[in-house]
């Protein structure tokens, strides 16, 4: 496959991804103390991304067909990832919205410990 | 003589330019997970605009406005590059049926868009952050927060 159009296209498009990628995985890597398994994953998508634009890049400067294939396969355990990433978040999310829901904002509590808390009143219940 | 622009290689650059078998195996896959993906990110997009506004709701209108502004162009932004991801794994999935290289470059264009946006999102998500702690720093130190939020 040999098309200009699409190698400047997808050359344009590398560059974005590294734009973003590298300080999301410095801002993974500095977050990783305060929510280990966000950081994990956003440091794993990072990674991915970095890797599926160079592979972009390779196949830019080469014209190898590898490199486009590579990039898709990354792309693709990205978009695993971040499914998996998203739908630890939303059960999260939906805790935290059910816990304020039926206690108010407690600032002072972790996540984890509304969702116990919760938990268990639903348990009593 | 020159065969540069002869019509026998334009049909050569015509043919060259067609998606590999490899590509074409590789596509279906990626435009499920990029679907699934997109479908997720829209969950909590939504659940995160929900807790937003419970949360505004109860703390002080000064200080709320000035996180929402900020909250509102990461909700727009967050929402567009959703839309964009959407187009592109519907792209990807007509290039499964096509074959078209035509339709590959409008995706590989929503693709491009979908990681500009996501640079735009970064850089709102530390403005709204430096935002946040400037105000919740400001709340606290007028005794805000003394009796909880209830």
């Amino acid at each position: 496959m040999e098309n200009s159009k699409l190698k400047e296209l997808l050359g344009v498009a590398a560059s974005w991804q590294l734009i973003y990628a590298i300080p999301a995985c410095l801002v993974a890597v500095f977050s990783m103390y305060s929510n280990a398994i966000a950081a994990l994953f956003s440091l794993a998508m990072g990674i991915l991304a970095i890797s599926s634009a160079t592979a972009i890049q390779r196949y830019k400067s080469s014209g190898n067909e590898q490199g486009l294939l590579t990039s898709f396969k990354h792309e693709k355990i990205y978009f695993i990832l971040g499914t998996i990433y998203c739908l630890l978040i939303s059960i999260s999310l939906l805790a935290t919205l059910l816990y304020i829901y039926r206690y108010g904002i407690e600032i002072t509590q972790s996540p984890i410990k509304w969702s116990l808390r919760l938990a268990i009143d639903w348990l009593k219940d | 003589m020159n065969y540069e622009n002869s019509p026998l290689d334009e049909d050569n650059q015509q043919e060259s330019a067609e998606l590999s078998e490899d590509i074409l195996l590789q596509i279906p896959s990626n435009a499920f997970w990029t679907r699934l993906y997109a479908i997720f990110y829209l969950i909590i997009n939504l659940l995160s605009f929900g807790l937003a506004f419970f949360i505004l709701l109860q703390i002080p209108f000064k200080i709320s406005v000035g996180i929402m502004i900020a909250g509102a162009a990461f909700a727009a932004l967050s929402l567009w590059a959703n839309m964009s991801l959407f187009s592109y794994s519907s792209k990807l999935y007509k290039v499964v049926k096509t074959a078209d290289i035509d339709i590959f470059i409008e995706a590989m264009e929503q693709r491009k868009l979908y990681w500009q946006i996501c640079v735009w999102c970064f850089i709102t998500t530390v403005i709204l952050v430096v935002i946040a702690f400037f105000f919740i720093l400001a709340f606290l130190m007028s005794g805000g927060f003394a009796g909880g939020l209830r």
